[in-house]
């Protein structure tokens, strides 16, 4: 308090002038410089929205456009694809033999292994054998595969665009779709 | 002197310090209007592009929908039955699925149409649709409606698709019979088989940069088609 009368001074006319203080001019500078800042940063969130909600929809019209050529300007087979479209946005494609859900699965290379050595190891293993063991297919006819006398199967294909936005973080956009192919 | 000891007393501003005040003010206004300026031009982009690629996202729709529906009918009595779709770089014919807001108003029950896409004047990328005359044996019959034709019958209006287009390309992905691979091609006329994918760059002058689209063709030409693994065609069964 003491500090802030030392401030004044006396003029000739017999007034006093108290002035601001640096500190308090900075102080308040400061105040609405972090006041506007926050205002700006208002709208420049809503035009960032903008922004990613603008790359989202290119990056479902590439997927789609991509999806629509897949199986049709190269042959469908199983395997993961990747590729760019430009500089920010990439594909992923991922092309699965699909398997109906009363199929069982075909064994992994590591449930094999285990099986392998279970049969190697001995008798401990021949029970858990028959349940590893690749059951017959369900579209049977008599003893004929029917599944297998196809051209064609079923392929489930996931597609994935992945794209920057400004702020930094990668997003994406996925379409899930089946497509028929060639049996290989 | 004595004015003076006056304003002194009642503590008043001198002129001065009330028109270094108003500057300064004045200034600090200036400053926020431009910098709240800014910040509203800046949200007008962003709604102008949102409205825009919206737009894209509405046009590329459609013509999925569209391409989707192209149906393989062909003409009748020429040498060889070549498929109802002529495609250049330009411009793209072909015959598909009426739409049903066409047939409504169209008074038509459903059917086919004919349609043409094409860049007409202004830069208008358009799609021209007609209902389809059976008999045809080209497309001769499929011209774009005159304005004056518009006002006084009421054919199937023209569906305005994009405006202030600067660059348009059409391209066709197939393989024109059973012993040649599928390529992407400039032109698709006078062949027996549909293309497999259509393909559509555009640029519009607004500069924003449009994905190139790809759309498949969706219809088969025949029931229990044979998808041939050459090709990637869906084709009649050898019989």
């Amino acid at each position: 308090m003491r500090t802030f009368r030392q401030k004044c001074v006396k003029t000739p006319a017999n007034r006093r002038v108290c002035g601001f203080t640096l500190l308090e001019i900075l102080v308040a500078v400061t105040l609405l410089a972090l006041a506007m800042g926050i205002i700006m940063q208002v709208f420049s969130r809503g035009v960032n929205g903008a922004d990613v909600a603008n790359r989202y929809a290119k990056a479902a019209m590439l997927a789609e456009s991509k999806l629509a050529s897949v199986g049709i300007e190269e042959v469908l087979s199983e395997g993961d694809f990747s590729g760019q479209f430009d500089d920010n946005f990439a594909w992923i494609l991922s092309v699965r033999g699909y398997v109906s859900a009363n199929e069982p699965p075909t064994p992994s290379t590591l449930e094999t292994a285990a099986l392998a050595n279970a049969q190697a190891s001995g008798s401990a293993g021949t029970t858990s054998a028959s349940t590893l063991a690749p059951a017959a297919p369900t579209t049977t006819l008599g003893n004929v595969d029917v599944d297998a006398l196809l051209f064609v199967r079923l392929y489930e294909i996931e597609l994935s665009v992945a794209f920057k936005t400004d702020d930094g973080r990668q997003r994406a956009v996925t379409l899930n779709t089946m497509k028929i192919g060639p049996r290989l | 002197m004595n004015t003076a000891r006056i304003a002194h007393r009642s503590h008043g501003f001198t002129l001065i310090e009330l028109l270094l005040a108003i500057t300064l003010m004045a200034v600090m206004m200036g400053m926020i209007y431009a910098a709240l300026n800014v910040g509203v031009r800046a949200w007008d982009a962003g709604d102008a592009r949102v409205a825009e690629s919206s737009n894209w996202r509405m046009v590329e729709r459609f013509l999925r929908r569209e391409f989707g529906q192209v149906f393989p009918t062909r003409w009748r009595a020429v040498p060889q039955p070549y498929v109802a779709f002529e495609g250049s770089k330009t411009t793209l014919r072909y015959v598909s699925a009426l739409n049903l807001d066409a047939a409504l108003q169209n008074g038509a029950s459903g059917g086919l149409q004919w349609a043409e896409l094409a860049l007409v004047e202004g830069g208008v990328l358009q799609l021209n649709r007609q209902p389809f005359d059976s008999a045809a044996q080209n497309f001769d019959g499929l011209v774009a409606p005159t304005n004056d034709q518009l006002q006084t019958m009421s054919p199937v209006p023209p569906v305005r698709l994009v405006d202030n287009v600067t660059a348009f390309e059409i391209n066709y992905f197939g393989a024109e019979n059973d012993t040649t691979e599928p390529t992407w091609r400039d032109e698709w006329r006078d062949l027996a088989r549909l293309p497999t994918l259509i393909r559509l760059r555009v640029d519009t002058s607004r500069g924003r940069d449009v994905p190139v689209m790809v759309f498949a063709l969706k219809v088969g030409e025949e029931a229990g088609c044979l998808n041939s693994n050459f090709t990637r065609y869906c084709g009649p069964r050898p019989r």
